[in-house]
């Protein structure tokens, strides 16, 4: 009984397979990596199953990669980008910048050290309790100028971090072309 | 200042003097290590294998001396073509890529030279290493070096090699003994071979920055697979 009941669910998953075999092949888009000239060689990752991550291909890809899954971009060293999903079209274009660790340790660097400038300065130049007008103005003009070189360093770093860091942009070029089976596998069923 | 405040004065001075002067002079002489030897192995391929010869005329109003670095689609490189001389290498037959840029310059697209190859055992073949300047545009105004990598076809290939046959010729250096360059970096290469094959695909490099930033880059020359693509039947036969 067992076996029959074994042997049934195998053939309704031959089925299901079969059917859906071609409609999932027909929604792979061809994927097409860019990047600048002067970036690194962006690298295309996928998400198994498991949730770790393995290398689809490297740019310019032109390969079909299977829509529904999570990619991300990263460079051979350096951090990933966020992971995105591909659309179901016939090709996409993947946009891709990647970061080097020396943006990202630099960026923060800046961004660190400015933000202890900015408040260290706001702070010397708020602190009460100095009755010498003298140096109670020297302090305040102390305190202004570290919080503006604070604030530049800031703005520096930040800047340094976001274009350091590696991004992707996914851009649907073409529709799917209409399905040549009116029986689809939509993943949670069969629709005729 | 006493006398004593000079006296500490006088060294910090020459030795910053010094310093300046050196690091002047490296400046203006340093040239990069020698990655290739002369060769003087005949224009003829070995026996199983295609030999690609190329040549790289002198591009004027530049100083020093360019050295363009052929690398093939594994990002290996296979030549370094010094300004003026022409280098041979031994390529296996079949489909390849060669990628090619100079002393480095990889933040242009068009900096970046791309060949399609198919190369047939026993013969062969000859590329020209073309460069000059464009003017970029957005808010850069420098001049930025165009390369290309041009496939001289099966009608001309006899002359230029009879030319080139009185022409010294150098090839690369072993890999062991080969002095490690900049250029050398294994993310250099791969990104280089990646900027090649967009262009050969016919894609523009600076189409993937974002809109704001894309006007401030100079459009790419468009690939000519006319003009950069080796036949088979290009090469010289045995």
């Amino acid at each position: 009984m067992q076996t029959q009941r074994r042997a049934l669910g195998t053939a309704v998953l031959g089925l299901a397979l079969t059917l859906a075999g071609p409609a999932w092949a027909d929604d792979d888009p061809v994927v097409h990596v860019r990047f600048p000239a002067g970036t690194l060689l962006p690298y295309l990752d996928q998400q198994t199953a498991g949730g770790s991550w393995e290398l689809a291909c490297r740019a310019p890809c032109d390969q079909p990669l299977a829509a529904g899954r999570r990619y991300r971009i990263r460079g051979r060293t350096g951090h990933p980008s966020e992971s995105f999903l591909l659309p179901r079209t016939a090709h996409v274009n993947v946009d891709a910048s990647v970061g080097t660790p020396a943006a990202t340790v630099f960026g923060s660097v800046f961004a660190v050290t400015g933000g202890v400038a900015l408040v260290g300065g706001l702070a010397l130049a708020v602190w009460p309790g100095d009755s010498d007008s003298d140096a109670r103005g020297g302090r305040v003009v102390v305190g202004i100028g570290s919080m503006i070189v604070g604030a530049i360093s800031v703005g520096v770093g930040l800047l340094v971090w976001h274009f350091g860091d590696t991004h992707a942009a996914v851009t649907p070029l073409a529709p799917l072309p209409q399905a040549k089976s009116s029986i689809q596998w939509t993943g949670t069923g069969i629709v005729f | 200042m006493d006398g004593h405040g000079y006296r500490l004065l006088k060294p910090i001075a020459m030795v910053t003097v010094f310093a300046l002067t050196c690091a002047h002079a490296a400046a203006g002489c340093w040239t990069p290590p020698m990655t290739w030897r002369p060769s003087s192995r005949p224009l003829v391929a070995v026996p199983g294998r295609a030999l690609v010869v190329a040549f790289a005329p002198r591009l004027a109003r530049t100083p020093g001396v360019l050295t363009t670095r052929i690398l093939d689609e594994n990002a290996e490189t296979v030549a370094d073509v010094p300004d003026g001389d022409c280098a041979v290498f031994d390529a296996a037959p079949g489909e390849h890529l060669f990628a090619a840029s100079v002393d480095s310059q990889t933040g242009f697209a068009g900096s970046v030279g791309a060949l399609r190859a198919t190369l047939a055992a026993g013969r062969t073949y000859v590329v020209r290493v073309d460069k000059g300047w464009t003017r970029s545009g957005g808010m850069r105004s420098e001049e930025e070096l165009v390369l290309e990598l041009v496939a001289i076809r099966a009608d001309d290939v006899p002359a230029v090699l009879s030319q080139l046959r009185v022409d010294p010729r150098v090839e690369l250096l072993p890999k062991e003994g080969r002095p490690r360059t900049r250029a050398d970096d294994i993310d250099l290469r791969e990104a280089v071979v990646g900027i090649a094959r967009l262009r050969a695909g016919g894609d523009d490099p600076a189409l993937a920055l974002p809109e704001p930033l894309r006007s401030l880059v100079p459009r790419t020359p468009p690939w000519s697979a006319a003009r950069s693509t080796l036949q088979e039947d290009d090469g010289a036969p045995p």
